[in-house]
């Protein structure tokens, strides 16, 4: 007999064969879920394994669960348990054996609800029910949640609960419906879609508190699912506690833990942005004072150019009175907006008007002194240049200013101004004094008027 | 209904931020202020809300809703 070396019917070592009948498993077989009974459990020591045989009363197989993925199990399984183990068959190598590889293990009941969870989950996740796209942010701060939850549960105590302590003034609006039981689904899924078809609330939170798996199970029924994933308001699913996931979830805007961890989420903390608000507050008030402050110092500027010292320091005086009869009605003004706010905007209104016409009055009094200072200023140096124009006038009628123009100055001999020509007899020495230097001259000829010469 | 609260908020920031500048006139900053105070009454209006009260929604027959108030310390 003789053996081709390869193709179909060639020769293969023991390794060759179990590689391709397990490479054959994995592409006909995946991922499967088995329903059995559980025997001969052993959970390794060392390694943290788990080993057990799954049986039907016909056949068995051999089991094996990882660390990884038995770390998720909260309870350890038992010998005689019905169980459905989600696995992938598999070969051990180094024996030949068949066995599960097993990823997840669920109580029998639950092997036909997770089934129908993770073919529901394929479908709407498919459709786009899930996408993150789809998800729309929550409002900063709520005026009105609704909520959609059982009105007798602890999920609503614990949801107002905390609306309550961080912003006390949330508006619930509550639309009461059964969280488990036969008409659960419908009635959550009417709920939702109340809120999103009359949208007066901000914000929706739909879920209930822990329960086992059945109890949490309308919140994986298509019609819940599809009714949160379509709705208009933003909505936060909360369901259980921590480790349940339903598909509502997914399907939500944002998925809480808890409900007390959805309101927490809904509303901000009010205590901090009160706290940041009354340093807001407070810097708008400080920031007007500075302004003014500024705006006289700029419109006083001139007053210390000229340094008409006391004006300014009156000035000043006057600015410190106004500026505190400023500060004081504007230092207090948190108390006064909040009773402003209490009696309409009336208060607020005269309260701006007042601040208007102090400022107004700061102006126009720094105007006004800005004025003086510049005219008193001008007025000094009219005085100056007026000085300077009466010294030409006075130097322009001194007798001396004449003889620049030619005149001259005659005295007789006893050194008298003569201004009679008769009284001068001839051959007396007269003094003639010049613009620039004296003569000393004798009288030749003399005439009594300026027609008639006398010798 | 006015403005959501976070755009009051962040209005009521600017205004502070710019009349802390000096780019501002004095017409403008008595304007900021004023604007700035009427933010500040509206703010704190819903900071110091009391108690929000729980409206429940109740069937009427005929496919009509009505809301009542709901007493939640009767549980």
């Amino acid at each position: 007999m003789k053996f081709a070396d390869t193709g179909p019917g060639a020769v293969l070592t023991v390794s060759q064969l179990l590689l391709r009948a397990t490479n054959a498993l994995v592409s006909e077989l995946g991922s499967v879920a088995v329903e059995g009974e559980i025997s001969s459990f052993h959970h390794h020591r060392n390694s943290g394994h788990m080993y057990w045989t799954l049986k039907d009363g016909a056949s068995e197989v051999r089991c094996v669960m990882f660390r990884s993925d038995n770390r998720r199990l909260t309870a350890s399984p038992e010998d005689g348990s019905h169980v459905v183990v989600v696995a992938r068959p598999t070969i051990y190598q180094s024996r030949g054996q068949f066995q599960l590889q097993v990823t997840e293990l669920l109580a029998r009941g639950h092997g036909a609800l997770h089934l129908r969870f993770e073919a529901l989950r394929k479908k709407l996740a498919a459709e786009g029910l899930f996408d993150e796209e789809k998800k729309q942010d929550l409002p900063f701060w709520p005026l009105r949640v609704g909520v959609v939850t059982s009105s007798e549960g602890a999920a609503l105590r614990d949801i107002v609960t905390v609306l309550r302590r961080r912003a006390p003034g949330t508006e619930v609006v509550l639309r009461a419906v059964p969280v488990q039981g036969r008409e659960a689904a419908e009635e959550i899924a009417q709920g939702v879609r109340w809120f999103s078809d009359h949208p007066d609330v901000d914000v929706v939170i739909v879920g209930r508190g822990g329960g086992s798996l059945e109890d949490l199970w309308a919140f994986n029924e298509e019609a819940v699912v599809r009714a949160v994933a379509s709705c208009a308001v933003p909505i936060v699913c909360a369901v259980g506690h921590e480790t349940d996931t339903t598909l509502s979830d997914y399907a939500a805007d944002v998925r809480a833990p808890t409900p007390s961890a959805a309101a927490e989420r809904v509303v901000p903390e009010v205590r901090e942005i009160a706290a940041v608000f009354s340093t807001t507050t407070r810097r708008l008030t400080r920031a007007l004072v500075r302004q003014r402050q500024r705006r006289v110092d700029e419109a006083l500027a001139p007053i210390r150019r000229y340094g008409f010292r006391r004006v300014r320091d009156r000035l000043r005086d006057t600015q410190q009175r106004w500026g505190d009869d400023l500060e004081s009605l504007v230092r207090p003004l948190a108390g006064k907006m909040a009773a402003a706010g209490r009696t309409s905007s009336v208060g607020t209104q005269r309260l701006s008007r007042r601040l208007a016409t102090y400022l107004s009055l700061d102006r126009e009094v720094a105007t006004r002194v800005a004025t003086l200072v510049r005219s008193v200023a001008v007025q000094r140096e009219r005085l100056v240049v007026g000085h300077a124009h009466v010294e030409r006038r006075l130097k322009a009628v001194s007798p001396l200013a004449i003889l620049d123009r030619g005149y001259a100055v005659v005295t007789d001999h006893g050194g008298a101004i003569a201004k009679d020509a008769g009284a001068v007899p001839i051959g007396e020495m007269i003094g003639v004094r010049l613009a620039r230097g004296h003569l000393k001259a004798r009288v030749e000829e003399k005439a009594l008027s300026h027609e008639e010469v006398e010798k | 209904m006015s403005q959501p609260i976070e755009e009051q908020l962040r209005r009521l920031d600017e205004i502070v931020q710019k009349l802390e500048s000096d780019a501002v006139s004095l017409d403008e900053s008595i304007t900021l202020f004023e604007e700035g105070v009427e933010l500040a009454v509206e703010i704190r209006k819903r900071l110091e809300a009391s108690e929000g009260r729980i409206r429940k929604i109740v069937e009427k027959s005929g496919g009509l809703f009505s809301m009542e108030d709901f007493d939640l310390e009767g549980f």
